[in-house]
């Protein structure tokens, strides 16, 4: 087992490489960055500062070679937007970050596991059809549209909450419930699913021909084995669920890094823009693991094929 | 028959969503027909105008106007047009990349396959939406940037799906004598891979139109879409965003849209799923 882990620890670095190349090749070999980077009315100075600190009149395998270097010392350079370095600023807003993306993805996965054992257990009865109906149609929804609706209802109309902005709860209720209506449809299906299938199996149908009640082959037969395809589920989700907070974020004026993310791509701040897509992307790598390592801990079969 | 836990039959899914999805086909083909206005024509005079639902509508625009005085049923009708283009052809180019990639690491294996399916996992990792933001902010927006930029960002998705197909198919006596004739690798793939995975390909293809017309307005709410006036649903959705207070029913009908086309989509694939992919390999 812990032969696993570090074999997975070891292959994290080759993520990140490959995520740092990504975002090099995409950032550089797109265009000249300082066309796309300075506007019409850049000064020379501005021109020769930008081509020091991204290494321009080097070649660009030397180019990314110092890109990797100076990423080893987390050092992303100075952020152009704000005064600090790229890493701080970023690092500023990741407290904000995850503060949002837990509370979305704990109420997502909360609810959203509730409502698909709800529906498993009334199966194709009208509460099954009208939770997942609207699931459905959930996973149809264009993920800002909820948001500017939610808005519209309880900050505009109720005046119960407000529309946008970081501070007490009460700003982080509609933002949370947003991102969690991300993931909500994708966990009722899933655990839905995951239900329906083990109740076919033959130890659930021994639990109940021995005499158990549906409850107690729920609880003690069925729920343990469906965690597993649950959390795989959440693996792949983590994605979505960061993708989901950039949008929120911009909807609710959330101060994390998503927004700083979309915001610095609209000023131009290229080190923050690296330094950001690099927060994300660790994250998402990191979040994967920590599911591969509980999934593995709760079900070692799992991985020893 | 029925199977277990689906809800609504397949006949059901296969008719109900195949005719949302043709309504907003020929919506988009007809759209000079059936657009009342000129989707880009300014009225100053009639900013923000409701629709049929108010007195003060003003007359002639069903759905009412925008904060130029456009017509929003025109725009939206057109809109249908730019959405579903960037959903089909964003689709094709990532189906054409991706079963090429996939079908080639599975014949070929080895080294070859290693370094696909491990840039492909790599990529899985990497949110697409990260992705896309980053290629729009370096490439500019457009309608061809656009599909691009969707198209790469999920061909992964084929590549896996169509190498584990082609992987077993590999084993099977019809390829194993097609290649001891000595067919090449294209004419293999061609002959005899292609068609076999052609079914479920037809099914995630379907299923990922919906999520590429989803990412479009995704894209447009954070200024990365097509650049303004272009009626894309879209742009609508987030110019509704800024007048949400004076005029609601923009955003509203401008989401209604994007979901009712998504939910048909989505339900036209997972009817042709249960016909054509039962055992679900396409998942």
């Amino acid at each position: 087992m812990i032969g696993y882990i570090l074999r997975r620890l070891a292959f994290l670095p080759l993520t990140l490489m490959i995520v740092a190349l990504a975002t090099f090749i995409v950032l550089r070999l797109t265009g000249n960055p300082v066309d796309i980077f300075l506007d019409i009315n850049r000064t020379p100075e501005q021109v020769a500062a930008l081509t020091q600190r991204l290494h321009l009149d080097q070649p660009l395998p030397i180019q990314f070679l110092i890109f990797l270097r100076d990423l080893l010392h987390g050092d992303f350079g100075e952020s152009l937007q704000f005064s600090g370095s790229a890493v701080a600023v970023v690092w500023q807003r990741v407290g904000a970050t995850l503060q949002l993306a837990g509370a979305g993805l704990g109420l997502g996965l909360v609810v959203g596991v509730l409502g698909g054992i709800a529906c498993a257990v009334r199966q194709d009865r009208a509460a099954d059809v009208l939770i997942s109906s609207i699931a459905v149609v959930g996973q149809s929804m264009p993920s800002f549209w909820l948001g500017i609706l939610l808005i519209e209802f309880f900050a505009l109309q109720l005046h119960w909450l407000p529309t946008s902005g970081y501070g007490d709860l009460r700003h982080l209720v509609l933002p949370a419930v947003t991102l969690a209506a991300i993931l909500l449809p994708n966990f009722v299906l899933i655990t839905r699913t995951a239900i329906i299938e083990l109740m076919g199996e033959q130890f659930v149908v021994t639990g109940r021909s021995k005499g158990l009640s549906r409850a107690r082959v729920l609880v003690t037969h069925i729920l343990p084995n469906a965690v597993n395809p649950v959390l795989s589920f959440l693996g792949i989700q983590i994605g979505s669920l960061m993708a989901g907070s950039i949008i929120t974020e911009t909807i609710y004026a959330w101060p994390g890094v998503g927004r700083l993310l979309i915001n610095s791509i609209s000023h131009r701040d290229v080190p923050v823009v690296e330094a950001s897509v690099f927060f994300i992307a660790t994250m998402i790598a990191l979040a994967n693991l920590m599911v591969d390592v509980l999934q593995m801990l709760i079900d070692p079969r799992v991985h020893r094929a | 028959m029925r199977r277990r836990g689906r809800l609504f039959g397949k006949r059901f899914k296969l008719t109900f969503g195949g005719l949302l999805v043709l309504s907003a086909v020929l919506c988009a083909l007809l759209a000079p027909l059936l657009a009342p206005f000129d989707p880009y024509q300014q009225d100053l005079l009639a900013r923000l105008k409701p629709g049929f639902w108010s007195p003060h509508g003003a007359t002639g625009h069903w759905l009412g106007t925008d904060n130029y005085g456009r017509d929003l049923l025109s725009r939206l009708i057109y809109g249908a047009r730019l959405s579903i283009l960037v959903g089909i052809c964003s689709m094709l180019l990532s189906a054409l990349i991706g079963s090429l990639a996939g079908m080639i690491a599975g014949l070929r294996g080895g080294a070859t396959e290693q370094v696909i399916m491990r840039f492909a996992d790599a990529q899985m990792a990497f949110p697409d939406i990260l992705l896309a933001i980053m290629m729009v902010a370096a490439l500019g927006g457009n309608a061809l940037n656009l599909i691009l930029v969707l198209g790469i960002s999920r061909w992964m998705v084929y590549a896996r799906m169509v190498f584990g197909l082609t992987r077993s198919l590999r084993q099977r006596p019809f390829v194993e004598a097609a290649t001891l004739y000595g067919g090449g690798q294209f004419y293999l793939m061609w002959q005899h891979i292609l068609p076999q995975v052609m079914p479920v390909l037809t099914v995630v293809a379907t299923l990922q139109v919906a999520q590429m017309i989803l990412q479009e307005p995704a894209l447009s709410f954070l200024g990365l879409g097509l650049p303004p006036p272009a009626a894309t649903w879209g742009n609508i959705l987030a110019e509704g965003n800024t007048r949400l207070f004076a005029a609601p029913w923009i955003a509203n009908l401008a989401g209604l849209a994007i979901i009712i086309l998504v939910w048909g989509v989505n339900m036209l694939g997972n009817g042709l799923r249960e016909q054509y992919d039962p055992q679900g390999i396409g998942r």
